[in-house]
Protein backbone atom coordinates (compact mmCIF):
# COMPACT_ATOMS: atom_id res chain seq x y z
CA UNK A 1 0.00 0.00 0.00
CA UNK A 2 1.53 3.41 -0.81
CA UNK A 3 2.09 5.90 1.59
CA UNK A 4 -1.03 8.01 0.47
CA UNK A 5 -3.20 5.38 0.38
CA UNK A 6 -2.32 4.26 3.88
CA UNK A 7 -2.69 8.10 5.09
CA UNK A 8 -6.04 7.73 3.45
CA UNK A 9 -6.94 4.92 5.43
CA UNK A 10 -5.77 5.58 8.53
CA UNK A 11 -7.68 8.83 8.03
CA UNK A 12 -10.92 7.03 6.92
CA UNK A 13 -10.01 4.43 10.32
CA UNK A 14 -10.27 7.64 12.21
CA UNK A 15 -13.34 9.11 10.98
CA UNK A 16 -15.45 5.26 11.58
CA UNK A 17 -14.24 5.05 15.15
CA UNK A 18 -15.42 8.61 15.85
CA UNK A 19 -18.76 7.87 13.90
CA UNK A 20 -18.99 5.04 16.20
CA UNK A 21 -18.17 6.26 19.32
CA UNK A 22 -20.92 9.20 18.47
CA UNK A 23 -23.39 6.23 18.51
CA UNK A 24 -24.11 6.36 22.27
CA UNK A 25 -25.61 9.55 22.32
CA UNK A 26 -23.40 12.41 23.11
CA UNK A 27 -22.92 13.56 19.26
CA UNK A 28 -27.38 14.23 19.72
CA UNK A 29 -26.33 16.27 22.62
CA UNK A 30 -23.52 18.49 21.27
CA UNK A 31 -24.04 18.89 17.30
CA UNK A 32 -27.19 18.39 17.24
CA UNK A 33 -29.41 19.63 20.42
CA UNK A 34 -26.88 22.50 21.71
CA UNK A 35 -27.24 24.46 18.04
CA UNK A 36 -31.31 24.30 18.22
CA UNK A 37 -30.99 25.77 22.05
CA UNK A 38 -28.66 28.54 21.19
CA UNK A 39 -30.06 29.72 18.14
CA UNK A 40 -33.97 30.14 20.32
CA UNK A 41 -31.73 32.01 22.91
CA UNK A 42 -30.44 34.36 20.19
CA UNK A 43 -33.53 34.69 18.45
CA UNK A 44 -34.99 35.53 21.90
CA UNK A 45 -32.34 38.19 22.64
CA UNK A 46 -32.84 39.97 19.53
CA UNK A 47 -36.67 40.38 20.09
CA UNK A 48 -36.21 41.88 22.93
CA UNK A 49 -33.26 44.17 22.22
CA UNK A 50 -34.76 45.62 18.61
CA UNK A 51 -37.04 44.71 15.82
CA UNK A 52 -34.31 45.62 13.34
CA UNK A 53 -33.87 42.94 10.44
CA UNK A 54 -30.45 44.19 10.59
CA UNK A 55 -29.68 41.64 13.19
CA UNK A 56 -31.05 38.85 11.70
CA UNK A 57 -27.76 37.93 9.75
CA UNK A 58 -26.13 37.82 13.35
CA UNK A 59 -28.68 35.66 15.35
CA UNK A 60 -28.42 32.82 12.59
CA UNK A 61 -25.07 32.80 11.94
CA UNK A 62 -24.03 33.21 15.19
CA UNK A 63 -25.27 29.89 16.72
CA UNK A 64 -24.86 27.94 13.21
CA UNK A 65 -20.73 28.83 13.89
CA UNK A 66 -21.31 28.39 17.50
CA UNK A 67 -22.34 24.79 17.16
CA UNK A 68 -19.79 24.25 14.10
CA UNK A 69 -16.94 25.12 16.22
CA UNK A 70 -18.61 23.85 19.46
CA UNK A 71 -18.83 20.42 17.56
CA UNK A 72 -16.05 20.31 16.54
CA UNK A 73 -13.11 21.58 19.16
CA UNK A 74 -14.64 21.08 21.93
CA UNK A 75 -14.52 17.19 20.75
CA UNK A 76 -10.91 17.85 19.93
CA UNK A 77 -10.08 17.80 23.68
CA UNK A 78 -12.78 15.15 24.52
CA UNK A 79 -10.94 12.60 21.99
CA UNK A 80 -7.63 13.31 23.51
CA UNK A 81 -8.73 12.56 27.25
CA UNK A 82 -10.85 9.56 25.34
CA UNK A 83 -7.79 7.89 23.75
CA UNK A 84 -6.01 8.67 27.25
CA UNK A 85 -8.62 7.14 29.78
CA UNK A 86 -9.18 4.27 27.18
CA UNK A 87 -5.53 3.57 26.93
CA UNK A 88 -5.76 3.55 23.12
CA UNK A 89 -3.70 6.47 23.03
CA UNK A 90 -0.59 4.20 23.77
CA UNK A 91 -1.98 1.82 21.55
CA UNK A 92 -1.99 4.33 18.97
CA UNK A 93 1.20 5.70 19.54
CA UNK A 94 3.07 1.84 19.21
CA UNK A 95 1.32 1.69 16.19
CA UNK A 96 3.11 2.48 13.07
CA UNK A 97 0.67 4.62 11.70
CA UNK A 98 0.97 8.64 12.19
CA UNK A 99 -1.19 8.56 16.28
CA UNK A 100 -1.83 12.56 13.95
CA UNK A 101 -3.61 11.38 11.28
CA UNK A 102 -6.28 9.02 13.55
CA UNK A 103 -7.06 11.67 15.50
CA UNK A 104 -7.18 14.06 12.14
CA UNK A 105 -9.95 11.56 11.13
CA UNK A 106 -11.40 11.54 14.33
CA UNK A 107 -11.47 15.40 14.58
CA UNK A 108 -12.96 15.50 10.36
CA UNK A 109 -15.79 13.47 11.42
CA UNK A 110 -16.82 15.80 14.02
CA UNK A 111 -16.45 18.84 12.18
CA UNK A 112 -18.67 17.11 9.45
CA UNK A 113 -21.37 16.35 12.07
CA UNK A 114 -21.18 19.21 13.42
CA UNK A 115 -21.90 21.19 9.90
CA UNK A 116 -25.34 19.77 10.47
CA UNK A 117 -25.79 23.09 12.53
CA UNK A 118 -26.31 25.27 9.74
CA UNK A 119 -29.73 23.60 7.89
CA UNK A 120 -31.12 23.07 11.44
CA UNK A 121 -29.95 26.86 12.85
CA UNK A 122 -31.79 28.00 9.42
CA UNK A 123 -34.91 25.79 10.06
CA UNK A 124 -35.35 26.53 13.70
CA UNK A 125 -34.82 30.66 13.32
CA UNK A 126 -37.62 30.01 10.00
CA UNK A 127 -39.90 28.36 12.33
CA UNK A 128 -39.33 31.52 14.90
CA UNK A 129 -40.06 34.27 12.22
CA UNK A 130 -36.53 35.03 11.01
CA UNK A 131 -36.48 34.13 7.73
CA UNK A 132 -32.76 34.74 5.88
CA UNK A 133 -32.18 34.99 2.42
CA UNK A 134 -29.33 33.24 0.81
CA UNK A 135 -28.26 36.14 -1.76
CA UNK A 136 -25.12 34.64 -2.64
CA UNK A 137 -25.43 30.69 -2.84
CA UNK A 138 -21.88 30.62 -4.01
CA UNK A 139 -20.24 32.51 -1.50
CA UNK A 140 -22.06 30.67 0.77
CA UNK A 141 -21.00 27.01 -0.24
CA UNK A 142 -17.69 28.37 -0.51
CA UNK A 143 -17.39 30.04 3.17
CA UNK A 144 -19.07 26.74 4.27
CA UNK A 145 -16.67 24.61 3.22
CA UNK A 146 -13.80 26.98 4.04
CA UNK A 147 -15.18 27.45 7.42
CA UNK A 148 -15.39 23.26 7.79
CA UNK A 149 -11.74 22.95 6.94
CA UNK A 150 -10.39 25.60 9.00
CA UNK A 151 -12.41 24.30 11.92
CA UNK A 152 -10.61 20.65 11.63
CA UNK A 153 -7.31 22.69 10.92
CA UNK A 154 -8.12 24.69 14.09
CA UNK A 155 -8.74 21.40 15.77
CA UNK A 156 -6.06 19.70 15.29
CA UNK A 157 -3.72 22.54 17.05
CA UNK A 158 -6.12 22.34 20.17
CA UNK A 159 -6.04 18.32 19.97
CA UNK A 160 -2.03 18.81 19.81
CA UNK A 161 -2.11 21.22 22.78
CA UNK A 162 -5.03 19.03 24.83
CA UNK A 163 -2.29 15.91 24.42
CA UNK A 164 -0.21 17.85 27.02
CA UNK A 165 -3.12 18.39 29.40
CA UNK A 166 -4.07 15.43 31.01
CA UNK A 167 -7.03 17.13 32.35
CA UNK A 168 -7.69 17.99 28.69
CA UNK A 169 -11.81 17.96 29.16
CA UNK A 170 -11.74 20.87 31.74
CA UNK A 171 -10.02 23.62 29.51
CA UNK A 172 -12.62 22.42 26.17
CA UNK A 173 -15.10 24.13 28.69
CA UNK A 174 -13.02 26.96 28.95
CA UNK A 175 -11.77 27.99 25.54
CA UNK A 176 -15.01 28.29 23.73
CA UNK A 177 -16.61 31.46 24.87
CA UNK A 178 -13.09 33.46 24.23
CA UNK A 179 -13.53 32.76 21.07
CA UNK A 180 -16.76 33.52 19.96
CA UNK A 181 -16.13 37.27 21.58
CA UNK A 182 -12.78 37.42 19.58
CA UNK A 183 -14.34 36.41 16.45
CA UNK A 184 -17.09 38.54 16.54
CA UNK A 185 -19.83 35.68 15.49
CA UNK A 186 -22.75 36.85 17.41
CA UNK A 187 -21.99 40.84 17.24
CA UNK A 188 -19.76 43.50 15.14
CA UNK A 189 -16.38 42.94 16.02
CA UNK A 190 -15.90 47.24 16.27
CA UNK A 191 -17.33 46.58 19.55
CA UNK A 192 -14.57 44.93 20.83
CA UNK A 193 -12.22 47.49 23.01
CA UNK A 194 -9.93 48.30 20.55
CA UNK A 195 -6.77 46.26 22.18
CA UNK A 196 -8.86 43.15 21.51
CA UNK A 197 -9.54 44.30 17.89
CA UNK A 198 -6.86 42.89 16.26
CA UNK A 199 -6.99 39.40 17.98
CA UNK A 200 -10.02 38.72 16.08
CA UNK A 201 -7.70 38.97 12.90
CA UNK A 202 -6.18 36.15 13.45
CA UNK A 203 -8.95 33.73 14.54
CA UNK A 204 -10.29 32.48 11.28
CA UNK A 205 -13.74 32.36 12.56
CA UNK A 206 -14.27 36.25 12.54
CA UNK A 207 -13.50 36.22 8.59
CA UNK A 208 -16.15 33.16 7.88
CA UNK A 209 -18.50 34.82 9.68
CA UNK A 210 -18.23 38.09 8.08
CA UNK A 211 -17.75 36.43 4.39
CA UNK A 212 -21.13 34.33 5.21
CA UNK A 213 -23.08 37.70 6.76
CA UNK A 214 -22.25 38.64 3.41
CA UNK A 215 -23.28 36.46 1.84
CA UNK A 216 -26.44 36.69 3.34
CA UNK A 217 -26.75 40.05 2.41
CA UNK A 218 -25.47 41.74 5.13
CA UNK A 219 -22.58 43.81 4.03
CA UNK A 220 -19.02 43.18 6.01
CA UNK A 221 -16.27 43.79 4.72
CA UNK A 222 -14.81 42.43 1.07
CA UNK A 223 -15.86 38.48 1.04
CA UNK A 224 -12.88 37.76 -1.32
CA UNK A 225 -10.73 39.33 1.43
CA UNK A 226 -12.48 37.19 4.16
CA UNK A 227 -11.82 34.01 2.22
CA UNK A 228 -7.98 34.75 1.24
CA UNK A 229 -7.65 35.97 4.94
CA UNK A 230 -9.53 32.48 5.65
CA UNK A 231 -6.75 30.42 3.90
CA UNK A 232 -3.71 31.72 5.01
CA UNK A 233 -5.09 31.29 8.25
CA UNK A 234 -6.20 27.57 8.06
CA UNK A 235 -2.84 26.65 6.39
CA UNK A 236 -0.97 28.42 9.32
CA UNK A 237 -3.36 26.41 11.89
CA UNK A 238 -2.31 23.43 10.01
CA UNK A 239 1.10 23.61 9.82
CA UNK A 240 1.71 24.69 13.69
CA UNK A 241 -0.66 22.27 14.40
CA UNK A 242 1.21 19.22 12.52
CA UNK A 243 4.68 20.60 13.92
CA UNK A 244 3.21 21.15 17.79
CA UNK A 245 1.59 17.14 17.46
CA UNK A 246 5.06 16.02 16.33
CA UNK A 247 7.01 18.12 19.22
CA UNK A 248 3.99 16.71 22.18
CA UNK A 249 4.30 13.30 20.97
CA UNK A 250 7.67 13.37 21.97
CA UNK A 251 7.38 15.73 24.93
CA UNK A 252 4.77 13.43 26.74
CA UNK A 253 7.26 10.14 25.41
CA UNK A 254 10.24 11.15 27.47
CA UNK A 255 7.87 12.41 30.56
CA UNK A 256 6.05 9.47 30.31
CA UNK A 257 2.26 10.93 30.12
CA UNK A 258 1.24 9.12 26.99
CA UNK A 259 -0.91 6.91 29.67
CA UNK A 260 -2.32 7.43 32.66
CA UNK A 261 0.22 5.03 34.29
CA UNK A 262 3.85 4.48 34.35
CA UNK B 1 16.39 -17.49 14.50
CA UNK B 2 19.05 -17.40 17.10
CA UNK B 3 20.78 -13.59 17.34
CA UNK B 4 18.97 -11.31 19.49
CA UNK B 5 15.70 -10.31 19.53
CA UNK B 6 16.18 -7.42 22.38
CA UNK B 7 19.13 -5.82 23.35
CA UNK B 8 18.97 -3.74 26.41
CA UNK B 9 22.29 -2.15 27.63
CA UNK B 10 22.66 0.02 30.80
CA UNK B 11 19.07 0.82 30.70
CA UNK B 12 17.71 3.40 33.05
CA UNK B 13 14.68 5.47 33.17
CA UNK B 14 13.07 8.00 35.55
CA UNK B 15 10.36 9.94 36.09
CA UNK B 16 9.76 13.24 37.60
CA UNK B 17 6.53 13.99 39.40
CA UNK B 18 5.65 17.81 40.41
CA UNK B 19 3.57 18.84 43.44
CA UNK B 20 2.17 22.17 44.59
CA UNK B 21 0.04 24.79 42.96
CA UNK B 22 3.30 25.64 40.74
CA UNK B 23 4.49 22.57 40.68
CA UNK B 24 7.51 24.16 42.31
CA UNK B 25 8.22 20.57 44.25
CA UNK B 26 10.01 17.67 42.29
CA UNK B 27 10.75 14.62 42.86
CA UNK B 28 12.39 11.72 41.02
CA UNK B 29 11.77 7.64 41.11
CA UNK B 30 13.98 6.15 39.05
CA UNK B 31 11.51 2.84 37.55
CA UNK B 32 14.66 1.25 35.75
CA UNK B 33 18.28 1.66 37.10
CA UNK B 34 20.94 0.18 34.80
CA UNK B 35 19.34 -3.25 33.52
CA UNK B 36 21.28 -5.19 31.23
CA UNK B 37 20.17 -8.49 29.25
CA UNK B 38 19.39 -10.32 25.88
CA UNK B 39 16.39 -11.87 24.60
CA UNK B 40 17.33 -14.40 21.79
CA UNK B 41 15.25 -14.63 18.80
CA UNK B 42 12.03 -17.19 18.87
CA UNK B 43 12.65 -16.96 22.85
CA UNK B 44 9.70 -16.86 25.42
CA UNK B 45 11.03 -15.06 28.03
CA UNK B 46 9.82 -14.00 30.96
CA UNK B 47 9.84 -10.86 33.14
CA UNK B 48 8.73 -11.40 36.12
CA UNK B 49 8.49 -8.88 39.70
CA UNK B 50 5.89 -7.16 42.29
CA UNK B 51 4.34 -4.48 41.05
CA UNK B 52 6.44 -0.66 40.53
CA UNK B 53 9.28 -3.08 40.05
CA UNK B 54 9.88 -1.80 36.16
CA UNK B 55 7.89 -4.16 34.20
CA UNK B 56 5.28 -2.22 32.50
CA UNK B 57 7.68 0.42 32.12
CA UNK B 58 10.43 -2.18 30.00
CA UNK B 59 7.55 -3.05 27.75
CA UNK B 60 6.46 0.74 27.12
CA UNK B 61 9.98 1.46 26.40
CA UNK B 62 10.40 -1.76 24.20
CA UNK B 63 6.99 -0.38 22.16
CA UNK B 64 8.66 2.68 21.37
CA UNK B 65 5.79 4.30 23.85
CA UNK B 66 8.69 5.51 26.61
CA UNK B 67 11.80 6.96 25.95
CA UNK B 68 14.91 5.83 27.64
CA UNK B 69 16.21 8.21 30.25
CA UNK B 70 19.28 6.79 29.61
CA UNK B 71 21.40 3.63 27.74
CA UNK B 72 20.53 1.72 24.76
CA UNK B 73 17.69 -0.84 23.63
CA UNK B 74 17.69 -2.38 20.31
CA UNK B 75 14.23 -4.50 19.30
CA UNK B 76 15.14 -6.89 15.94
CA UNK B 77 18.40 -5.05 15.56
CA UNK B 78 16.69 -1.37 15.53
CA UNK B 79 17.28 1.31 18.45
CA UNK B 80 14.09 2.26 20.19
CA UNK B 81 14.49 5.91 19.90
CA UNK B 82 16.36 6.31 16.74
CA UNK B 83 14.29 3.95 14.76
CA UNK B 84 11.01 3.76 16.23
CA UNK B 85 9.20 3.77 13.13
CA UNK B 86 11.33 0.33 12.29
CA UNK B 87 10.79 -1.30 15.58
CA UNK B 88 6.82 -0.21 15.42
CA UNK B 89 6.12 -2.57 12.32
CA UNK B 90 7.59 -5.22 13.78
CA UNK B 91 6.42 -5.70 17.19
CA UNK B 92 2.57 -6.65 18.63
CA UNK B 93 1.84 -5.27 21.90
CA UNK B 94 -0.46 -6.62 24.31
CA UNK B 95 -1.93 -4.92 27.45
CA UNK B 96 -3.42 -7.34 30.26
CA UNK B 97 -7.13 -5.68 31.50
CA UNK B 98 -9.60 -3.65 29.97
CA UNK B 99 -7.98 -0.66 28.83
CA UNK B 100 -6.77 -0.44 25.23
CA UNK B 101 -10.05 -0.88 23.83
CA UNK B 102 -12.42 1.14 21.72
CA UNK B 103 -15.75 0.03 23.59
CA UNK B 104 -18.36 1.35 21.25
CA UNK B 105 -16.79 -0.70 18.28
CA UNK B 106 -17.42 -4.18 17.53
CA UNK B 107 -14.77 -7.17 18.08
CA UNK B 108 -14.64 -6.74 14.03
CA UNK B 109 -14.25 -3.25 13.92
CA UNK B 110 -11.68 -3.07 16.50
CA UNK B 111 -9.46 -5.41 14.61
CA UNK B 112 -10.32 -3.39 10.95
CA UNK B 113 -8.82 -0.19 12.56
CA UNK B 114 -5.63 -1.55 13.96
CA UNK B 115 -5.31 -3.66 10.78
CA UNK B 116 -5.35 -0.01 9.06
CA UNK B 117 -3.00 1.32 11.66
CA UNK B 118 -0.13 -1.28 10.86
CA UNK B 119 -0.97 -0.54 7.00
CA UNK B 120 -2.56 -4.03 6.23
CA UNK B 121 -3.82 -3.24 2.65
CA UNK B 122 -7.92 -3.73 2.11
CA UNK B 123 -8.19 -7.20 0.90
CA UNK B 124 -5.21 -8.93 3.55
CA UNK B 125 -7.04 -6.73 5.94
CA UNK B 126 -10.17 -8.60 5.79
CA UNK B 127 -8.85 -12.05 5.58
CA UNK B 128 -6.24 -11.51 8.37
CA UNK B 129 -9.43 -10.26 10.42
CA UNK B 130 -11.41 -13.27 10.09
CA UNK B 131 -8.50 -15.25 10.24
CA UNK B 132 -7.72 -13.50 14.03
CA UNK B 133 -11.18 -13.56 15.26
CA UNK B 134 -11.31 -17.86 14.47
CA UNK B 135 -7.94 -18.06 16.22
CA UNK B 136 -9.30 -16.07 19.33
CA UNK B 137 -12.29 -18.04 19.07
CA UNK B 138 -14.44 -14.56 18.97
CA UNK B 139 -16.10 -15.01 15.14
CA UNK B 140 -19.57 -15.57 16.46
CA UNK B 141 -19.63 -12.40 18.47
CA UNK B 142 -17.51 -10.20 16.21
CA UNK B 143 -20.30 -7.73 15.44
CA UNK B 144 -20.99 -7.53 18.96
CA UNK B 145 -19.76 -4.38 20.58
CA UNK B 146 -16.83 -4.60 22.62
CA UNK B 147 -18.82 -3.18 25.87
CA UNK B 148 -20.79 -6.51 26.28
CA UNK B 149 -17.72 -8.90 25.73
CA UNK B 150 -16.37 -10.74 29.19
CA UNK B 151 -13.44 -9.93 30.01
CA UNK B 152 -11.76 -13.05 28.90
CA UNK B 153 -13.31 -12.47 25.61
CA UNK B 154 -11.29 -8.42 25.65
CA UNK B 155 -8.66 -10.18 26.61
CA UNK B 156 -8.57 -12.73 23.64
CA UNK B 157 -9.73 -9.34 21.37
CA UNK B 158 -6.39 -7.72 22.33
CA UNK B 159 -4.33 -10.70 21.93
CA UNK B 160 -5.79 -10.71 17.75
CA UNK B 161 -5.20 -7.20 17.48
CA UNK B 162 -1.36 -7.70 19.12
CA UNK B 163 -1.38 -10.46 16.37
CA UNK B 164 -3.18 -8.95 13.34
CA UNK B 165 0.44 -7.64 11.11
CA UNK B 166 2.45 -10.81 12.19
CA UNK B 167 4.36 -9.30 14.54
CA UNK B 168 8.08 -11.11 14.80
CA UNK B 169 7.97 -10.11 17.94
CA UNK B 170 5.00 -10.33 20.35
CA UNK B 171 5.18 -7.87 23.36
CA UNK B 172 2.70 -9.24 26.63
CA UNK B 173 1.88 -6.98 29.72
CA UNK B 174 0.55 -9.36 31.77
CA UNK B 175 -1.79 -10.87 29.73
CA UNK B 176 -3.81 -13.38 31.93
CA UNK B 177 -4.39 -10.74 34.62
CA UNK B 178 -8.09 -10.80 36.23
CA UNK B 179 -8.51 -13.54 33.72
CA UNK B 180 -10.57 -17.22 35.72
CA UNK B 181 -8.05 -19.84 34.99
CA UNK B 182 -10.05 -21.56 31.69
CA UNK B 183 -9.64 -18.01 29.82
CA UNK B 184 -5.89 -18.02 31.25
CA UNK B 185 -5.47 -21.14 29.65
CA UNK B 186 -6.74 -20.23 26.26
CA UNK B 187 -4.45 -17.17 26.48
CA UNK B 188 -1.16 -19.47 27.52
CA UNK B 189 -2.76 -22.33 24.56
CA UNK B 190 -2.44 -19.36 22.10
CA UNK B 191 0.76 -17.95 23.08
CA UNK B 192 2.35 -21.83 22.97
CA UNK B 193 1.11 -21.89 19.58
CA UNK B 194 2.76 -18.80 18.38
CA UNK B 195 6.09 -19.58 20.34
CA UNK B 196 5.70 -23.14 18.45
CA UNK B 197 5.67 -21.09 15.12
CA UNK B 198 8.77 -18.70 15.81
CA UNK B 199 7.42 -15.89 17.15
CA UNK B 200 10.08 -14.36 20.20
CA UNK B 201 7.87 -13.27 22.61
CA UNK B 202 8.57 -11.07 25.56
CA UNK B 203 6.05 -11.59 28.28
CA UNK B 204 5.50 -9.89 31.73
CA UNK B 205 3.52 -11.50 34.53
CA UNK B 206 2.78 -12.24 38.37
CA UNK B 207 1.60 -15.47 37.79
CA UNK B 208 4.87 -17.61 38.31
CA UNK B 209 3.25 -21.19 37.48
CA UNK B 210 2.31 -19.46 34.33
CA UNK B 211 5.66 -18.19 33.56
CA UNK B 212 7.42 -21.62 34.88
CA UNK B 213 4.84 -23.53 32.54
CA UNK B 214 5.65 -21.18 29.40
CA UNK B 215 8.91 -19.33 29.38
CA UNK B 216 12.57 -20.68 28.17
CA UNK B 217 14.37 -18.37 30.21
CA UNK B 218 13.03 -15.79 33.26
CA UNK B 219 14.34 -13.01 34.68
CA UNK B 220 13.18 -11.83 38.30
CA UNK B 221 13.14 -7.42 38.17
CA UNK B 222 13.05 -5.70 41.58
CA UNK B 223 13.25 -1.80 42.45
CA UNK B 224 14.70 -1.60 38.71
CA UNK B 225 16.88 -4.03 38.50
CA UNK B 226 17.04 -7.89 37.50
CA UNK B 227 17.90 -9.83 40.40
CA UNK B 228 18.25 -13.04 38.61
CA UNK B 229 18.28 -14.17 35.37
CA UNK B 230 18.12 -18.04 33.75
CA UNK B 231 16.07 -20.98 32.76
CA UNK B 232 13.20 -21.88 34.74
CA UNK B 233 14.75 -25.20 35.73
CA UNK B 234 18.11 -23.81 36.22
CA UNK B 235 16.70 -21.60 38.80
CA UNK B 236 14.48 -23.79 40.45
CA UNK B 237 17.79 -26.10 40.55
CA UNK B 238 19.66 -23.52 42.33
CA UNK B 239 16.99 -23.21 45.10
CA UNK B 240 16.64 -27.12 45.35
CA UNK B 241 19.81 -26.79 47.97
CA UNK B 242 16.87 -26.97 50.32
CA UNK B 243 14.26 -29.56 50.08
CA UNK B 244 10.68 -28.43 50.48
CA UNK B 245 8.51 -30.38 52.90
CA UNK B 246 4.45 -30.28 53.35
CA UNK B 247 2.78 -31.54 56.14
CA UNK B 248 -0.68 -31.26 57.54
CA UNK B 249 -0.38 -30.53 61.55
CA UNK B 250 -3.03 -29.75 64.37
CA UNK B 251 -3.47 -26.23 64.97
CA UNK B 252 -2.13 -26.85 68.45
CA UNK B 253 1.11 -28.33 67.57
CA UNK B 254 1.93 -25.58 65.54
CA UNK B 255 3.84 -23.35 68.11
CA UNK B 256 5.84 -26.23 68.83
CA UNK B 257 6.86 -26.87 65.78
CA UNK B 258 7.35 -23.18 65.17
CA UNK B 259 9.22 -23.31 68.41
CA UNK B 260 11.68 -26.51 67.06
CA UNK B 261 12.37 -25.14 63.50
CA UNK B 262 13.52 -21.90 64.91
CA UNK B 263 16.65 -23.83 66.75
CA UNK B 264 17.02 -26.32 63.82
CA UNK B 265 20.10 -24.89 61.80
CA UNK B 266 19.19 -25.07 58.16
CA UNK B 267 15.96 -24.72 58.56
CA UNK B 268 13.09 -22.50 58.03
CA UNK B 269 9.38 -22.77 58.11
CA UNK B 270 8.08 -20.96 54.89
CA UNK B 271 4.39 -20.79 54.91
CA UNK B 272 1.79 -22.06 56.94
CA UNK B 273 -1.52 -22.05 55.92
CA UNK B 274 -4.66 -22.43 59.04
CA UNK B 275 -8.06 -24.20 57.97
CA UNK B 276 -10.33 -24.76 60.63
CA UNK B 277 -8.38 -27.26 63.44
CA UNK B 278 -5.71 -28.03 61.05
CA UNK B 279 -2.51 -26.40 59.62
CA UNK B 280 -0.70 -27.14 56.17
CA UNK B 281 2.69 -26.16 56.54
CA UNK B 282 5.73 -25.83 53.97
CA UNK B 283 9.16 -26.23 55.25
CA UNK B 284 12.47 -25.37 53.92
CA UNK B 285 15.20 -27.42 55.31
CA UNK B 286 19.08 -28.49 54.11
CA UNK B 287 20.95 -31.53 55.07
CA UNK B 288 20.98 -33.41 58.22
CA UNK B 289 18.26 -30.96 59.02
CA UNK B 290 16.02 -32.76 56.36
CA UNK B 291 15.80 -35.91 58.35
CA UNK B 292 15.30 -34.10 62.03
CA UNK B 293 12.86 -32.04 60.66
CA UNK B 294 10.79 -35.60 59.63
CA UNK B 295 11.48 -36.56 62.74
CA UNK B 296 10.19 -33.39 64.39
CA UNK B 297 7.06 -33.60 62.33
CA UNK B 298 6.28 -37.52 63.16
CA UNK B 299 6.56 -36.93 66.72
CA UNK B 300 3.78 -33.67 66.46
CA UNK B 301 1.93 -36.01 64.92
CA UNK B 302 1.86 -34.56 61.14
CA UNK B 303 0.25 -36.03 58.50
CA UNK B 304 0.49 -36.57 54.39
CA UNK B 305 4.20 -35.42 55.02
CA UNK B 306 5.56 -34.87 51.38
CA UNK B 307 9.10 -33.78 49.78
CA UNK B 308 7.69 -31.16 46.85
CA UNK B 309 10.07 -30.01 44.12
CA UNK B 310 10.98 -26.42 44.34
CA UNK B 311 8.75 -23.53 42.21
CA UNK B 312 9.78 -20.43 40.79
CA UNK B 313 7.48 -19.17 43.44
CA UNK B 314 9.93 -20.66 45.95
CA UNK B 315 12.48 -18.81 44.32
CA UNK B 316 10.23 -15.43 44.13
CA UNK B 317 9.58 -15.56 47.65
CA UNK B 318 13.04 -16.35 48.65
CA UNK B 319 14.08 -13.56 46.25
CA UNK B 320 11.27 -10.71 47.33
CA UNK B 321 9.12 -12.48 49.96
CA UNK B 322 10.75 -9.80 52.44
CA UNK B 323 9.17 -6.83 50.43
CA UNK B 324 5.76 -6.91 51.50
CA UNK B 325 3.41 -4.44 50.45
CA UNK B 326 5.75 -1.93 49.16
CA UNK B 327 6.34 -0.80 46.29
Amino acid sequence: MSSVRWALAVLAAGFRIQLAQGRGGSFLLGAVITPVLTTVTFVFIGRYVAKDAELAPFLVVAPALMGLWSGAIFTAGEIIGEERFAGTLELLVAAPAATELAILGRVLASASLALIAFPEVLMVSALLGVTLEVQDPLLAAVTLIALAVSTVALSLLVASTFVLARSARYFQNVIGYPLYIVSGVAFPIALLPVWLQPLSTVVSLSWGASALRSALGHRSGDPVVALVAMLILTVGYALLGHWLFARIERTIRATGEVGLSA
Amino acid sequence: MSESAIEIRELRRSYTATRGLFGQHRATHEALRGISFDVRGGELFGLLGPNGAGKTTLVKILATVLLPTAGAVRVLGADVVRDADRVRKEIGLVFGGERGLYWSLSGRETLRFWGTMYGLPPPALKARVEDMLELVGLRDRAEDRVETYSRGMKQRLHLARGLLARPRLLLLDEPTIGLDPVAANEIRGIVNKLHDEGTTIFLTTHNMAEAQALCERVAFINDGQIVLLDRPSALTQAAADAAQIEASISLAALQSLRSAIAELDGAELSRSDEAMSAVTVRIRASGSSVSRVIELLGRLGASRVTMTEPTLEDVYMRLLGDRGMRV
